[in-house]
């Protein structure tokens, strides 16, 4: 068998960058499938990408598919044959179907008789008849999000497809795509070589698009925009901002990266870092450079798409031109800024709407000064912090109304922060405006322990408290208002800085403010109770992520959360406890006690066990344990001291057996058998109150 | 001045129109002119929106003055105004490389495509007045966005079909650009005439007038009797009347956003209104040419 290298360079208009990178990646997979369904071998398969083209290498594919003989299933054995043994015509269409003569088939003993079998011979087919129909469904079935539809025929893909090079060895190959079809003819970088260009054969497409100006491969562009830019910086003695996302991003927007170093004025740097920071890097994709101090340096790094030397001048002076403006605009909506007082722009929030007809944020602000200040009492803060609290959360809405927020949106709260500072408001309160809405993703950093979270657990839980009254569903993929976001920085604040707040209550309180907006807005009010129920069931399935994150088992945080306590910071404790004695014979006990008396305590929701009505010795024993051991159980419990707590529950195991085992529950009298149920009942809360031990059964080898 | 390697002369704002006129001429296009209704964008005339329904070909090019009372900023700010002009390009179908037709167009006015950086940047485009959408990129040089580039995919609420490209360069920024000003007020329009002379006194005007002063009664007012009579004429057949008081509206609505005279659902509820009148006249003229809806 004879193999060649195989070539595929789809062609189109620029595809938007952030689908670049996915869609180098699928078009591998989606091929190396297809090549494998298709029954060929190869050694290695390669894609890369640029804005204006896909290319699928695969080296060493083999020129035909290999043969196959398939056993097929025909008639059964007194179907295909008469009374006199001679084929039937059911027997002989089969045989047709499969190209074979009727002697060729054999007969197989099954449960319900006999039946016919034949085999079916698939010869291979040679590689160049077999890549047109597949490559052309690798392309065209390749996942686009956002799909733009052209042509006559109403084609579907990124971009429009303009042109298609596929080869084997040096064999054309004619793939139809898009109503384009493939041939030997690409075109190299728009600024460097507009002109087509031939390819001899795949393994010289490398070369011959290289001198055409476009680097195809991603990991090179990335690699030189990188490199490019850590030399380009060290030129002022600096470095470029870090961040990968941004990296990518340029890598995707450009065939021919040349980077280059850009100037502004020093006076420009009397802005905030972030919002020189966010001009840069957000509005015209540069990289900012940084010193040592990681303050911002008076230039950046911007990526050009074509030549490093001609017209390097004109770029440079166009984009130092662009970002002036941009800094300019900045300057001035600065100084603007700057001349209210954060405070005085209160007013102004009567005038912008939250969430829809939900009230204003002059609305919202009054609710989170009052739910903070809620929390932070719960939490456990003195008066001064709280009254801290009620500042900052007082002004936290007021840099949505100023110029710079409104123009550069995702500064909100940095600028909030920044503005108060300087204005002279106290640098904690300054501190928890600016970082009220961390975190903002799931790898983003928490707001600082202290006020900082607090005022960030307020403002997430009443736009969700808000949300929910409004009956917004989340599901799936539909979250527009990044609710489960919202709801994964409530539970990860508290839990990671272990404030001792009631889930339950802290939801109480946001749905009774939240409730208030929502019917002023007259919108169809939702039962309070259900909405209650529906936003702790929100928020506990982000508090089970964070414990499987942090590397629990499932079963774990659903058997802690399932304990129904709901100062949720205590959970992690609680996992680790149980963690801790996972595969020990104490783990046993404990489940086994809580399994035996929670059967029939459950029958009962009363507590109040007679002491009079024990009579077995057994039961007295473990009324005694349990009414002496209360307050030590109890103490053990709300100190958080949940191993040793385990090991208490854990030597109940004998007396709970020997009750069990010697004392008839359910007893004729009922006065006996109430108290008894009671009994159980009370035994099973101590266990129940740690965990829901039916998710850790699988852990004790009983189902 | 960033144009003159080419060219050799110094481009005036009214050379660049000439220019580009000259230009998408040679491409087979209408050199068409503004129409005569205050609009948002240029896709708003009507050669542009009913042409882009149904199946016929359609190439025009023409400056469209736009009004976005919204963006006004009092001349204050160097580059945004309520007032501006758009070069507007229909191409219906459009050729398979009409990203290098209009990177030529670019050269002809002097812009290298080698000695500058041309890129194009995902932007998806919509109009919710209009009922219209579209895929793009918008087009940067050297860092600066200077047009929109626009596949229709939707237009009064219809699905499309051949799709146009349409083209919008932004005059102003392209103009400065070429002329190294930084501010657009002293752009040279033709020798001795800035734009700052034709036109910031309007700019001033205009942003205290849709800022401060307007009278909202009176455009609410204007906007209902305006939509009354774009349906009461529809219903006859007459969609381009239907259409003129369809982009009165749009301007009204326009106005009261600059106000500030809208909440955010009533804000929904205008755009859906005019919405609702661009859409009946969108389907009339399908209907009236026989077009599959």
């Amino acid at each position: 068998m004879m193999t060649h290298n195989l070539l595929l360079e789809v062609g189109s208009d620029e595809i938007p960058a952030r689908y670049l990178l996915p869609a180098i990646e699928e078009i591998r997979v989606r091929a190396e499938k297809a090549l494998a369904d298709a029954r060929l071998t190869w050694s290695e398969a390669t894609s890369y990408g640029t804005p204006r083209r896909l290319v699928l290498y695969v080296t060493d594919l083999s020129d035909r598919s290999s043969d196959i003989t398939v056993k097929v299933r025909g008639p059964s054995r007194k179907v295909a044959y008469d009374s006199e043994g001679m084929p039937t015509k059911a027997l002989q269409g089969f045989c047709r179907s499969l190209g074979i003569d009727v002697s060729d088939v054999v007969i197989e003993p099954e449960a319900n008789g006999e039946y016919v079998y034949g085999f079916k011979h698939e010869p291979g087919q040679t590689v160049t008849e077999i890549l047109p129909t597949i490559l052309s469904e690798v392309v065209m079935g390749m996942d686009c999000p956002h799909p733009l539809r052209w042509g006559e025929k109403n084609w579907r893909w990124f971009r429009p497809i303009r042109w298609a090079v596929c080869l084997y060895g040096e064999e054309e190959v004619p793939v139809e795509l898009a109503g384009i079809t493939s041939g030997r003819t690409s075109y190299g970088s728009r600024s460097l070589h507009p002109e087509s260009l031939e390819i001899p054969s795949a393994s010289e497409y490398f070369d011959v698009i290289a001198r055409a100006g476009v680097v195809v491969d991603h990991n090179r562009r990335r690699q030189i925009i990188s490199e490019g830019a850590c030399s380009l910086a060290k030129e002022i003695s600096g470095r470029p901002l870090e961040d990968e996302g941004l990296l990518d991003e340029v890598t995707c927007l450009c065939e021919h990266p040349a980077p280059f170093r850009g100037e502004f004025s020093p006076d420009y740097l009397n802005l905030p870092q972030e919002v020189l920071i966010t001009v840069m890097r957000y509005h015209q994709r540069y990289f900012p450079i940084l010193d040592d101090a990681m303050n911002v340096l008076p230039g950046f790094i911007g990526v050009r798409d074509g030549s490093p030397n001609i017209g390097m001048d004109n770029v440079r002076k166009g984009n130092e031109w662009v970002l002036r403006a941009r800094l300019d605009d900045a300057s001035f909506f600065y100084d603007q800024d700057l001349k209210v007082p954060l405070g005085d722009r209160l007013d102004e929030l009567k005038r912008v709407f939250f969430l829809g007809e939900a009230g204003t944020l002059y609305d919202k602000t009054q609710r989170l000064i009052e739910l903070s200040a809620f929390l932070g009492e719960e939490a456990g803060f003195s008066y001064e912090q709280i009254e801290k609290i009620k500042m900052a959360a007082h002004l936290s809405k007021c840099d949505l109304v100023t110029l710079m927020v409104r123009e550069l949106p995702e500064l909100e709260g940095i600028m909030g922060g920044h503005y108060a500072r300087v204005q002279g408001v106290d640098e904690e309160v300054a501190k928890a405006i600016a970082q009220q809405y961390l975190p903002r993703g799931a790898s983003d950093e928490l707001p600082e322990k202290g006020i900082s979270g607090i005022l960030a657990i307020a403002d997430k839980l009443d736009t969700l408290a808000v949300a929910f009254c409004l009956g917004v569903e989340v599901s799936g993929s539909q979250d527009p208002l990044g609710l489960r976001r919202a709801a994964s920085g409530v539970a990860n604040i508290i839990l990671a800085h272990g404030y001792d707040i009631d889930l339950d209550r802290a939801i109480e309180k946001a749905v009774v403010l939240g409730g208030q907006a929502v019917r002023i807005a007259e919108k169809a009010d939702e039962d309070v109770d259900s909405v209650n129920l529906k936003l702790k069931r929100f928020i506990l399935s982000r508090v089970e992520a964070y414990l499987t994150e942090k590397g629990y088992p499932a079963e774990i945080a659903k058997a802690v959360i399932g304990s129904g306590e709901t100062r949720i910071s205590r959970l992690p404790a609680m996992a680790e406890a149980i963690y801790s004695i996972l595969g020990t014979d104490m783990l046993i006990d404990v489940v086994t006690g809580w399994r035996r008396t929670a059967v029939l305590g459950s029958k009962s929701s009363e507590r109040d066990v007679r002491g009079e009505l024990l009579v077995e010795e057994p039961e007295k024993a473990l009324f005694s344990w349990v009414s002496e051991r209360r307050e030590t159980l109890d103490r053990l419990f709300e100190d958080r001291e949940y191993a040793l707590y385990l090991e208490e529950l854990a030597s109940l195991r004998m007396l709970i057996d020997d009750c069990l085992d010697h004392v008839l529950i359910m007893t004729e009298d009922e006065e006996l058998r109430e108290n008894r149920i009671k009994l159980l009942g009370a035994v099973s809360d101590l266990f129940t109150r740690m965990a829901d031990f039916s998710y850790i059964l699988p852990f004790t080898g009983k189902m | 001045m960033r144009g003159d390697e080419v060219l050799g002369a110094f481009l005036y704002f009214q050379d660049v129109i000439e220019h580009l006129e000259e230009f998408w001429k040679e491409q087979g296009c209408y050199i068409g002119e503004p129409y005569d209704i205050e609009k948002g964008a240029g896709t708003m005339n009507p050669l542009t929106f009913f042409r882009a329904l149904g199946p016929e070909p359609w190439n025009m090019a023409y400056v469209e003055p736009c009004r976005r009372p919204q963006d006004a900023r009092y001349g204050d700010n160097p580059n945004r105004m309520g007032y501006y002009f758009q070069f507007q390009v229909i191409k219906k179908p459009p050729p398979d490389n009409i990203i290098e037709v209009f990177i030529n167009s670019l050269e002809r006015l002097g812009i290298s495509r080698v000695e500058h950086d041309i890129r194009f940047v995902e932007d998806n485009w919509e109009s919710p007045t209009l009922g219209a959408s579209g895929l793009g990129w918008e087009v940067w040089l050297d860092g600066m966005e200077i047009t929109q580039f626009t596949y229709f995919q939707e237009m009064g609420g219809i699905e499309i079909q051949p799709i146009s490209v349409e083209l919008t360069y932004g005059l102003e920024r392209l103009t400065s650009y070429i002329q190294d000003v930084d501010n657009v007020w002293d752009i040279q329009m033709s020798p001795g005439l800035t734009y700052g002379e034709m036109f910031l006194e309007q700019e001033k005007q205009g942003s205290r007038y849709g800022f401060e002063v307007a009278d909202i009664d009176l455009l609410r007012r204007h906007f209902t009797d305006y939509e009354q009579e774009s349906k009461r004429i529809l219903k006859d057949g007459l969609f381009l009347p239907a259409y003129d008081y369809a982009l009165k509206c749009s301007h009204l609505f326009n106005l009261l956003d600059a106000r500030g005279a809208l909440s955010v659902s009533e804000r929904q509820n205008y755009i859906a209104r005019v919405r609702g009148l661009t859409r009946g006249c969108a389907r009339k003229y399908c209907n009236l040419r026989g077009f599959e809806v």
